[in-house]
């Protein structure tokens, strides 16, 4: 009589590959559709991909010109991991290592 | 033109695989690498959609592909800090030892 | 648009964002050099002034987009444009749901002077505090949906790390370890619906992203996404089946934390749900999926909290249960639901707040938190026990708290829609939810059974619980103000689409 956990679990992992099944099927039927919505003026800033080494200038440029608030947001986010992992290692007073 | 069917395959491949690591499991070190392979499933989706125009890279999907890279190491960072506690109480790192709170 | 310098811009970044990031980094070098000198007190102190001058900023920030022809506002960081760049794209209904993380911010923060007075690592609590609510701002504000995953992962690390912050003991520490790992695989998922957006569209923006998707016909591919939408918010906001972390994370954190979790990070998990609906599908589409899920939540969430013992569980399963509430409002697709369902998010964070914070006092005295030797706590401590009775009644639902008001605006909406079997199941759900609300309230005033000793909490604990109560009567008897802010925000969200759009002049 296996516990009622396995059960459970094993019909949560039936559920989770059936849907996955699911969906490469819907992957051979219907391709994704790529761009199929975009907007009808061309916005996009792409990076011609002919000189393969300049495709990461290109990237980094990109990123400090047009995402500097995503990466001031995430200078932050490293601040409070910081700030995270001291909250959670130090040792409390009277207490041992 | 890279074809994306296969790249689509392997995300979804790399989805089941984190999904049924974070279920199977029982290590907590093993559980904070199948986030991991969550993230990483969802960061090879960007980057095999970035080069489907003809002749062109788009630079958006890197970009959030960098920064998200460091904020998922920031999540394991934490979870590694908290495996470290959960030792500290219980004394092993099975997860189906934590079960004190119950109903 | 706003470009040049002016008093609600810090450095190229809306004020409250920049007030509370720059205070959120000082507060530990201030907390250790205060210490070395031994002046006490001066971290909680600027703890809550950084909070209260967020506040202040964004009632100023508010004006200004009364002035707004269009009712965006759009503020670019550094110069960049929006198709590419990111920018932050301010209406009524960020600035609604930022001033109330603030409002319930300095009550957190000014309950945690006594609170957490024995506690040690006091610096980095009020740092994380102080990083949290900056994260729910700025997902409130965001224009760019790579803007709001990274100021939701500021958000969820500062909340993994409040939950297990009292660290001694063995039960927030799996409550924490449970709450890590599902909300960080949520993150995955929603970083997995961006990508799919991504690949549809060619852009992250949300104004582009509107205008490029809305009205679309349903294909499956639609479908996958909205599905890894709903498990990539749903984890954070405790819709049923993906609640599970809450009943162990909110009763193990500590008091003010509970309130801060239960008030408000929650309700920023439905805020983005609604958000990201609202502008990339239409809302017949979404209509039954999610109402089926809101009479879900209610109604287990309601079954589950009868079982309970434990007055910090209760409370959680609770608030899983007017997450449902919420919930019937943004099925209803239209501008009066919305309105609904966010006056209800601000009256939750009020009447929940106080739950937690009244309930804590009296937790902080006795030290137990068990209901049945609880009994007989309120004859000694009568002013926590009468604001804990007033918002109770006001999730109950009763008429004169704005409890009353909110959950009537949002059982009407569903009528209204075409739904009535919804307002049914909501109105059943509410009287049930008196049930378990009646025993508790019954448990506190009946005589005490053990020997009990208890004092009356001190001072700033108390002020704080009275504050909240007299505001909760308060707007429950005079709602029109709170009615008139809700029903801006919400014609911002569901109306002003095309202004949104506009705005990102491409």
């Amino acid at each position: 009589m296996k516990p009622i956990w396995s059960r459970l679990g094993s019909a949560a992992s039936a559920v989770i590959l059936a849907t996955l099944l699911l969906l490469l099927w819907l992957a051979a039927m219907e391709p994704f559709p790529i761009l199929r919505y975009a907007p009808r003026e061309a916005t996009r800033s792409l990076i011609s991909s002919s000189p393969f080494e300049g495709i990461a200038s290109g990237v980094s440029v990109f990123l400090w010109e047009k995402r500097a608030l995503d990466i001031t947001a995430q200078a932050f986010v490293i601040v409070a991991a910081i700030v995270c992992c001291l909250a959670l290692l130090k040792p409390e007073e009277g207490e041992g290592p | 033109m890279i074809p994306y069917t296969p790249f689509m395959i392997s995300t979804f491949l790399l989805l089941a695989i984190g999904l049924g690591c974070l279920m199977v499991k029982r290590d907590m070190i093993r559980l904070l690498m199948g986030i991991e392979i969550l993230f990483n499933a969802a960061n090879l989706n960007f980057i095999a959609l970035s080069v489907q125009s003809e002749g062109f890279v788009d630079p958006l999907a890197q970009s959030v592909v960098m920064m998200a890279i460091v904020l998922d190491g920031a999540v394991i960072a934490v979870g590694l800090a908290m495996t470290l506690n959960v030792y500290r109480h219980y004394r092993t790192v099975d997860v189906r030892k934590l079960r004190r709170l119950r109903w | 648009m706003v470009t040049d310098w002016t008093l609600t811009q810090i450095l190229w970044l809306p004020s409250p964002l920049a007030i509370l990031l720059l205070g959120g980094l000082f507060t530990p070098f201030i907390g250790l050099l205060t210490e070395r000198v031994g002046l006490r007190r001066v971290r909680e102190l600027w703890a809550a002034s950084v909070l209260s001058l967020a506040l202040v900023s964004l009632y100023l920030l508010f004006q200004e987009l009364r002035g707004e022809p269009g009712g965006v506002l759009l503020i670019l960081p550094f110069g960049q444009r929006p198709p590419g760049g990111s920018c932050f794209e301010i209406d009524a209904l960020s600035l609604f749901m930022g001033g109330s993380v603030a409002f319930l911010g300095v009550l957190v923060a000014i309950y945690s002077f006594n609170y957490m007075e024995g506690v040690g690592r006091l610096n980095e609590y009020y740092a994380l505090l102080i990083f949290m609510v900056a994260g729910m701002t700025g997902i409130a504000m965001a224009g760019d949906f790579f803007t709001l995953f990274v100021f939701w992962e500021m958000m969820s690390l500062s909340s993994y790390v409040l939950v297990a912050f009292l660290k001694e003991r063995w039960a927030p520490i799996e409550a924490g370890f449970k709450y890590l790992i599902m909300s960080a695989t949520a993150g995955a998922f929603l970083l997995l619906s961006m990508s799919f957006l991504y690949g549809m569209t060619g852009t992250l923006n949300f104004a582009q992203l509107s205008a490029s998707l809305r009205g679309a016909a349903l294909t499956p591919w639609l479908a996958v996404l909205f599905c890894c939408l709903i498990i990539g918010f749903g984890v954070k906001s405790a819709i049923v089946p993906l609640h599970t972390w809450l009943p162990d994370a909110h009763p193990e954190a500590p008091s003010p934390i509970s309130a801060m979790l239960s008030g408000m990070v929650i309700e920023t998990g439905l805020y983005g749900l609604t958000r990201v609906l609202y502008l990339i599908f239409t809302p017949s589409l979404f209509h039954i999926p999610i109402s089926a899920l809101a009479v879900l939540t209610m109604t287990m969430a309601n079954i589950w909290a009868l079982l309970q013992q434990d007055i910090k569980r209760l409370l959680a399963y609770s608030s899983i249960a007017q997450m449902g509430y919420m919930l019937i409002g943004v099925a209803s697709g239209t501008s009066y639901g919305i309105m609904g369902t966010f006056l209800h998010v601000f009256n939750h964070s009020l009447m929940k707040g106080l739950a937690f914070l009244s309930s804590g006092s009296i937790v902080h005295e006795v030290g137990k938190r068990d209901i049945e030797s609880l009994k007989g706590v309120g004859r000694m401590m009568p002013i926590s026990t009468i604001t804990f009775f007033i918002s109770l009644l006001g999730l109950g639902g009763v008429p004169s708290t704005n409890g009353f008001i909110s959950k009537f605006i949002l059982f009407n909406s569903a009528i209204l829609v075409g739904a009535p079997w919804l307002a049914v199941a909501g109105v059943l759900n509410s009287a049930f939810s008196m049930a378990y609300y009646l025993r508790v309230m019954k448990a506190l005033i009946s005589k005490p059974e053990m020997e009990l000793e208890a004092r009356e909490a001190p001072i700033l604990m108390i002020s704080v619980t009275v504050v909240m109560a007299l505001l909760i009567v308060l707007l429950g008897v005079w709602p029109e103000p709170a009615i008139e802010y809700a029903t801006e925000a919400s014609k911002a969200l569901v109306d002003n689409i095309q202004n949104y759009i506009r705005a990102v002049a491409y």
